[in-house]
C-alpha cells in the first residue's frame, strides 16, 4: 500500500466532510465514555432497589433517566431530594455510534498499519448496534412441562392477553385472544367469532387479591363482580404498580362486561398467574376455575381466562425424565438435567437432553433450563428467541483480530526499543 | 534467603519442599512411643461436597472457628512449672537428662503465649489442627477444655459473661458450655431478620452459633449421639440391652451388630412386620434412632461400598439404614397400614429385585409418604448388610486413643488408610499431597518473601537517590528481581497444587482470583523488570503480590463467602464448565490484575513526581519510562479487559440465553473496559499527559475495586455468589486512599511550589481543583 495516496486520502474526506469534523473529537469520545461510566454505575446502584428490568427501563433503553440520591449513604438525608438527570442508553449509544462513524470517515488512517485499530472500531460499532436491536427485539418467554406430557406453546415472562373459547365441539374449538396493548386501552371489544362484545372495566398488570371477609369487604371495584370465580369465591382485589424485581410475581387482573346486543350478561373478574393458570388449584379449590370461568350462552359453551400471553409453535416438546442433583453432603447443586423429546413439524422426533451451560436450539428459539421442581415432577424453560444473536460473536471476531494485529505491533516496538538501550541505573 | 522463605522448612510452616520428594518426617517418630497423627491426617473422608484428608478437615473447621489452624490448650500448672525449670536450666548452661530435653522439644515445637484471663496470666500452647480433631473425635472431654472459639464482639462476650480483652478472646466448649441456651435463643432471634439488615451483634452470635453446631456435629461425626429416652421407655420397647451402654460395650459397634441381628429375623420372616408386633417395633425404634443421628454429622468418614458402583459415601449410621426419603415430619401423612403392607411385600422379594423396586417407588411415587418411608425401612432391614468395617475399625481407633495404646493405632490408621483409600478410588489419589500441601502453606511463604522484595527495591531506589553509588544500586535491583523469580515459582506451585486437587482452572471463586490476581501481577512485573531493571516493577509487583494474598486471606476468614472454611468448594451446577472457567473467569482477571498493575505505578509515578517537587529535580527519564509502562500495560488491560468480558457475553449467551444483561458483575466488567480505552483515548488525544494519565490509570484500581468486590457486596444479580458485607469498610478506605493520591498529585506540587518558590508566578493561575476528566 501507497501511504502518501492515504494520507492525502485522508485530507480528501477532511475536506469533503468537514461538517463532521466535531462530532468525529476525541473528546466528545472521552466525554461520551465518562457519561456513560456514571450511567452504568448508577444503574447498578439502581438495581438493587428497583431491580435489573426497573433500571433496564429507567436508564438503558430511554433517552435520559433521573436519579435520586439513595437515602441510605453518607449525607442521604440532604442530597436524596435533588434529582439528578442521568444520560440513558438509547442517547449514549446512539451518540457514540455517531461519533465513531464520523471518526471513521474523518480521521482514520485507512491504512495497513492502522488497519487494527479500524476493526476494533467496527467491531465495537456492531456490539452497539446488535445490544440497541436485541434491547428492542428480544422477546423472554417460559415453557413449563409436567414429566411425561407434552407442550407446545410459550408463556411470555411479562405481558397477559384475555382469552375467550368455545368449547362446545372439543373437536373444532374456536379461540379468541385479546392482547394486552387493546385491555389496557379499555373500550369494548368484538369479534364476528362470538357473538358478544367485551367491555373492559378495569385492567392492570398487578394486584394484591384475598377473600373478602365481613370485617374486610370487597373494594368498590371488586364488587361490581357478579359473575364467575370473582363472585363464588367472593375475591377482593387491590391493584399494585407492576413489580420490576428480579423474583417478582405479577398478577395481571381483568374486571369485564359482557354484552349481547347492548344487554349485560354480568360482569367477571379474571386474574393470571404469572407461573401459569394450572398453578391457581393448588393455591386454593375455590381459585381452580380461575383457568377457565365457563360461561354458557345460546347453548354454546364458552371458557374465559387471563392468562399469560402465549406463542404457539409449530413444534412440541415432550419432558420424559428430569434430574436433579447435588453434591454429596451438600446443598450446592450439581446438575439439573431435562431428557426431551422434541416432535418436529414433519412427524419427525428428535430426542435432546437439556442441562447447565448447554440449551437447546430450534426454530430460531432456545430453550434453557431454567427451573425444576423435583417432587412435584415438572421442569421450566426459559425460551429466548433474539435474531440478532449472532452480531455480537461477529463483533467479538473483529475486535479480537483487530486488538491482536495493534497490539503486536505496539510490543513488537517496545521490546525492540527496549532491549537495544543499556540498562542504567 | 528468598530460598529459606519459599521452600526449605523453616518456622513459618510445618512441611517444606523436600516433604514433596516422597520421604514423611512421620517415619522418623517412633511408632511405639507417640501416635503417628500425621499417618491419621491422610485419612480420606468427604466434607463439603470433596474428598480430602481429615488434616484439611481439621484445618478448614478450626479456620472457621478460631481464624487460625491451631487450637490452643492451657498448661496444667505442673506442666508450666517443669518448663519454666527446664528452661532456666538451659539458660544456665546445664547438662539436660534426655527426658528433659525430650519435654523441652515436645513443647518447644509449639509456640507459647501468655493469655489474661479473669486476671491471670496463664501459659498456652499451640496444638496442631490434627491432634485438635483427634481429641474432639475421640476424646472429646479433652477436646472440650480446648480454647477453639474465637469471641471477639463485646456485646456476645456480654452475653457468655466475659470482658473484652486483647489477647482473651479465645474460648473453649467447657466454658460456653453453661450458655448454650442464652447463645441459642439469641441466634435464633437474630435468624429471623434478614440478612441484609443484621446488626454486627446478630451476625456475630450467629456465628457464634454455627461454630458451635459446626463443633457439636463434629464431635458425633464417628460416634452418634445417643437419644436421651427415658429408661421406662427403652425398658418397655424391650431394647435396654440392646442399646450401647458404656459400662457392658467394648465399642459403639456392637450395638450396631446387635440391630444387625433385629433385622435378620424380620429377613427370614416377613410376617412379623405388622403393627403392634414387637420385633418389627424395635426395628423401628433403631431406625428412628440413627436416622436422628444422620443429622449430627459434619463429615462423611464410610467411603462408597465398590460393589454398589455408585460412588456414594456414608454417614456412620446412614451405612446402617440409609437416609430417610422425605423429611421427617412428613411421617405424619403416612398411612400405617399401607407401609406396613408395602414393607411386607418388599421384603418378600429377593435383593436385586428389592433394589429395583425401591429404585422404581422412589422414581414413580415421590408423592407418596408411606411407600417412601417403606422403602427406606426395606433397605435398613435386608439391603443393608452387616456392619461396615470401616465403623468398626473406627471404633477401635478410638478405643486405641483412650487407652494411649500407640502400637495399636498406628497399626490401625495405616489399615484404615488403605481400606478407605482403595474403596475412594480415583478420588483419593490427591490426599497425601494435599496433606503435604496444607502444612506447605505456599502463599504464607509467598507473602513473607513478597515484603522482602519490597525492601529491596525500595532500598535501592534510596541509595540511589542519596548516593551515585551505581554499583550497590544496580546489585539491589538484580537481587530483587532473582527473589521474585523465586518466589514466582513458589506462588506458581500454590496455584497449580491448587488446580490439580480441585481438578479446575485456577480461579474458582473471591479466594483464588484474589491469589490468581497477585500472581498475575507479579509476572507481568518480572516481565516488565526484565527489560527495565529500575526496581519499580519489582516493588509494584511485590507490593500487588502481597495485598493480594493478603485479601486471599482475609477473604478465606470470612464466614458468609467461607462458610465451610474450605477454600476448594465445589461449583454451583451454572458456573461448573472447566471451558468457560479457564477462559473468560482467567482472561478477565487478568484483566484486573493489570489494571492493578497500572494503577500501582501511577502511584509510583504520583509519589516520584513529589519527590521530584521536593528535591527540585527534573524527571525527564523516569517520567517517560513510567508513561510508557502505564500506557503499555494499559494495553494489555484493555485487551484482557475487553476479550474476557466479551468471552462472558458468549457464556452468557450459551447458558442464560442472553448475551448482555446489565447484571452488576458484567457492568462491573464494562466499566473497567471503557475506563481503559478512555485512559488510552486520553493519551492518544493528548488531553493527558503523564501526570493526568498516572491519575486516570489511579482511579483505575477504584473501577477495578468496585468491580471485584463492589458489585457483589449490592446483593444482586446472577453473579452475587459471594455476598459479602465486612469488607465494605475496607473497600471504602481503598478508594479514598485513592482519591486521596489523585489528589495529591494536583495540590502538592502547586502547594509546594507555591511556599517555597514565590518567584514562580505561573502557578497562581492554575485551578487547584483535581479533576480527572478535565486533566493536566
Amino acid at each position: 500500500m501507497n501511504n502518501k495516496i492515504n494520507k492525502s486520502s485522508l485530507s480528501q474526506r477532511r475536506r469533503d466532510f468537514n461538517f463532521l469534523l466535531p462530532l468525529a473529537s476525541l473528546r466528545l469520545t472521552i466525554a461520551l465514555l465518562s457519561l456513560s461510566m456514571i450511567l452504568i454505575f448508577v444503574a447498578t446502584l439502581e438495581q438493587v432497589r428497583i431491580g435489573i428490568r426497573g433500571a433496564l427501563a429507567e436508564y438503558f433503553e430511554s433517552f435520559y433517566g433521573i436519579w435520586y440520591y439513595p437515602e441510605k449513604f453518607w449525607g442521604g438525608e440532604i442530597l436524596q431530594d435533588i434529582p439528578l438527570p442521568i444520560p440513558g442508553g438509547y442517547l449514549l449509544g446512539g451518540l457514540l455510534i455517531i461519533n465513531l462513524t464520523a471518526a471513521y470517515i474523518v480521521r482514520f488512517q485507512w491504512t495497513f498499519k492502522k488497519g487494527g485499530i479500524q476493526l476494533i472500531h467496527l467491531g465495537i460499532i456492531l456490539l452497539l448496534i446488535g445490544q440497541l436491536t436485541t434491547q428492542a427485539i428480544q422477546e423472554e418467554s417460559r415453557m413449563q412441562i409436567n414429566k411425561g406430557e407434552k407442550s407446545n406453546y410459550i408463556e411470555r415472562f411479562h405481558g397477559v392477553e384475555l382469552v375467550i373459547r368455545d368449547v362446545t365441539d372439543p373437536a373444532q374449538e374456536k379461540v379468541i385472544t385479546v392482547p394486552q396493548e387493546l385491555l389496557q386501552k379499555g373500550g369494548s371489544h368484538s369479534d364476528k367469532a362470538m357473538p358478544f362484545t367485551v367491555n373492559v372495566l378495569h385492567f392492570g398488570v398487578n394486584c394484591d387479591f384475598d377473600f373478602a371477609t365481613a370485617e374486610k369487604p370487597r373494594s368498590p371495584m371488586a364488587e361490581i363482580v357478579n359473575r364467575g370465580v370473582g363472585q363464588s369465591a367472593n375475591l377482593n382485589i387491590t391493584a399494585k404498580e407492576e413489580d420490576f424485581s428480579s423474583d417478582a410475581l405479577n398478577f395481571g387482573y381483568i374486571i369485564f362486561e359482557l354484552l349481547d346486543k347492548g344487554q349485560s350478561l354480568g360482569k367477571w373478574m379474571s386474574i393470571s398467574h404469572p407461573a401459569g393458570n394450572q398453578v391457581w388449584s393448588q393455591m386454593s379449590p375455590k381459585l381452580s376455575d380461575m383457568g377457565f370461568q365457563s360461561i354458557r350462552h345460546n347453548g354454546k359453551l364458552w371458557g374465559v381466562a387471563l392468562r399469560q400471553e402465549r406463542e404457539y409453535l409449530p413444534f412440541s416438546i415432550e419432558l420424559l425424565d428430569i434430574e436433579n442433583e447435588f453434591y454429596q453432603g451438600t446443598e450446592i447443586p450439581f446438575n439439573f438435567e431435562s431428557d426431551i423429546n422434541l416432535h418436529l413439524e414433519d412427524n419427525q422426533t428428535r430426542r435432546a437432553l437439556v442441562y447447565m451451560n448447554t440449551p437447546l436450539r430450534h426454530g430460531g428459539k432456545t430453550f434453557y433450563q431454567y427451573q425444576m421442581n423435583d417432587s412435584a415432577n415438572y421442569s421450566v424453560f426459559q425460551v429466548i428467541s433474539n435474531p440478532s444473536w449472532l452480531v455480537p460473536y461477529i463483533a467479538c471476531v473483529l475486535v479480537s483480530i483487530g486488538m491482536l494485529w495493534q497490539f503486536s505491533f505496539h510490543l513488537i516496538r517496545f521490546l525492540r526499543k527496549n532491549s537495544q538501550t543499556p540498562q542504567k541505573a | 534467603m528468598g530460598l529459606y522463605i519459599a521452600f526449605l522448612p523453616n518456622k513459618f510452616s510445618q512441611a517444606s519442599f523436600i516433604n514433596f520428594l516422597g520421604k514423611d518426617n512421620s517415619n522418623e517418630i517412633d511408632q511405639n512411643e507417640t501416635f503417628d497423627l500425621q499417618a491419621f491426617s491422610k485419612i480420606p473422608v468427604l466434607r463439603g461436597g470433596r474428598v480430602k484428608p481429615l488434616d484439611s478437615v481439621a484445618r478448614n473447621i478450626l479456620l472457621v472457628l478460631r481464624n487460625k489452624r491451631t487450637a490452643l490448650r492451657v498448661l496444667e500448672q505442673w506442666e508450666n512449672e517443669k518448663l519454666e525449670l527446664i528452661q532456666s536450666l538451659k539458660k544456665e548452661g546445664n547438662e539436660l537428662t534426655e527426658e528433659q530435653s525430650k519435654f523441652l522439644k515436645i513443647y518447644s515445637k509449639t509456640r507459647k503465649t501468655t493469655i489474661p484471663q479473669g486476671g491471670i496470666e496463664v501459659a498456652v500452647t499451640e496444638v496442631d489442627a490434627i491432634d485438635w480433631l483427634a481429641q474432639v473425635l475421640f476424646a472429646p472431654e479433652k477436646a472440650d477444655k480446648l480454647k477453639t472459639f474465637l469471641i471477639d464482639h463485646d456485646q456476645v462476650l456480654g452475653l457468655v459473661n466475659q470482658k473484652l480483652l486483647d489477647n482473651g478472646k479465645f474460648f473453649s466448649y467447657e466454658e460456653l458450655e453453661p450458655f448454650l441456651s442464652n447463645i441459642d435463643s439469641s441466634a435464633r432471634k437474630a435468624g429471623e431478620v434478614e440478612t441484609e439488615v443484621r446488626d454486627s451483634f446478630q451476625q456475630n452470635i450467629i456465628e457464634l452459633y454455627r461454630s458451635l453446631l459446626i463443633y457439636k456435629k463434629l464431635k458425633h461425626s464417628l460416634s452418634p449421639p445417643t437419644t436421651p429416652d427415658r429408661p421406662e421407655v427403652l425398658e418397655q420397647l424391650g431394647v435396654t440391652d440392646l442399646i450401647y451402654s458404656a459400662e457392658k460395650d467394648r465399642a459403639r459397634s456392637d450395638e450396631y451388630v446387635r440391630f444387625r441381628k433385629l433385622t435378620a429375623e424380620l429377613t427370614k420372616d416377613s410376617s412379623v412386620v405388622q403393627l403392634g408386633s414387637e420385633k418389627f417395633a424395635r426395628v423401628v425404634f433403631f431406625v428412628d434412632r440413627y436416622n436422628q443421628a444422620n443429622l449430627w454429622t459434619e463429615f462423611l468418614p464410610i467411603p462408597p461400598i465398590i460393589a454398589e458402583g455408585d460412588g456414594k459415601w456414608m454417614k456412620v449410621t446412614e451405612s446402617l439404614v440409609g437416609s430417610e426419603p422425605l423429611e421427617s415430619r412428613q411421617k405424619q401423612n403416612m398411612d400405617p397400614a399401607r407401609f406396613a403392607l408395602t414393607l411386607r411385600e418388599l421384603l418378600s422379594l429377593e435383593k436385586t429385585e428389592l433394589k429395583e423396586r425401591i429404585a422404581y417407588i422412589k422414581e414413580n411415587q415421590k408423592l407418596d409418604p408411606s411407600a417412601l418411608f417403606a422403602t427406606q425401612y426395606a433397605e435398613a432391614i435386608k439391603v443393608k448388610e452387616g456392619v461396615d468395617p470401616v465403623i468398626i475399625q473406627y471404633e477401635e481407633l478410638a478405643f486405641a486413643y483412650r487407652n494411649q495404646n500407640f502400637s495399636k493405632f498406628n497399626r490401625l490408621v495405616n489399615e484404615i488408610y488403605e481400606l478407605t483409600t482403595t474403596r475412594a478410588g480415583s478420588t483419593a489419589s490427591t490426599l497425601s499431597f494435599e496433606k503435604t500441601f496444607n502444612g506447605f502453606e505456599p502463599f504464607y511463604r509467598s507473602a513473607i518473601a513478597y515484603v522482602l522484595i519490597f525492601i529491596v527495591a525500595s532500598f535501592s531506589w534510596l541509595m540511589a537517590a542519596f548516593k551515585k553509588d551505581s554499583g550497590t544500586v544496580r546489585t539491589l535491583r538484580n537481587s530483587a528481581y532473582y527473589l521474585t523469580i523465586i518466589v514466582l515459582i513458589c506462588h506458581t506451585f500454590g496455584l497449580a497444587a491448587r488446580m490439580w486437587i480441585e481438578g479446575r482452572p485456577p480461579v474458582t471463586n473471591l479466594y483464588s482470583s484474589a491469589l490468581f490476581i497477585g500472581w498475575a501481577s507479579v509476572l507481568l512485573c518480572l516481565g516488565t523488570e526484565k527489560y527495565i531493571r529500575l526496581g519499580i516493577a519489582s516493588a509494584m509487583g511485590a507490593l500487588i503480590g502481597f495485598s493480594s494474598l493478603v485479601i486471599a486471606h482475609s477473604l478465606s476468614l470470612d464466614s458468609s463467602l467461607n462458610p465451610t472454611g474450605d477454600t476448594m468448594e465445589m461449583m454451583r451446577a451454572v458456573l461448573d464448565s472447566n471451558f468457560w472457567l479457564a477462559t473468560h473467569v482467567v482472561i478477565i482477571t487478568i484483566g484486573y490484575s493489570t489494571t492493578f498493575l497500572a494503577g500501582f505505578l501511577g502511584i509510583a509515578y504520583i509519589f516520584f513526581h513529589i519527590g521530584c517537587t521536593i528535591s527540585n529535580k527534573p524527571e525527564n527519564k523516569m517520567k517517560k519510562t513510567l508513561d510508557s509502562m502505564i500506557y503499555g500495560i494499559t494495553c494489555f488491560s484493555l485487551l484482557f479487559s475487553l476479550v474476557g468480558t466479551i468471552l462472558g457475553g458468549i457464556w452468557a449467551d450459551q447458558s442464560w440465553g442472553r448475551f448482555w444483561g446489565w447484571d452488576a458483575k458484567e457492568n462491573g466488567a464494562l466499566l473497567i473496559v471503557i475506563w481503559n480505552a478512555l485512559l488510552l483515548h486520553a493519551r492518544f488525544s493528548g488531553i493527558a499527559k503523564t501526570r493526568g494519565l498516572a491519575c486516570i490509570a489511579i482511579f483505575g484500581n477504584v473501577v477495578t475495586a468496585w468491580s471485584w468486590f463492589g458489585t457483589n457486596m449490592l446483593g444482586v444479580g446472577l453473579h452475587s455468589y459471594g455476598f459479602m458485607d465486612k469488607a465494605f469498610d475496607y473497600l471504602m478506605m481503598f478508594i479514598i486512599s485513592q482519591l486521596i493520591i489523585i489528589g495529591m498529585a494536583y495540590i502538592f506540587p502547586i502547594t509546594w511550589k507555591f511556599l517555597f518558590k514565590p518567584k514562580d508566578k505561573k502557578t497562581d493561575n492554575i485551578d487547584t481543583l483535581p479533576n480527572y476528566d478535565s486533566l493536566d
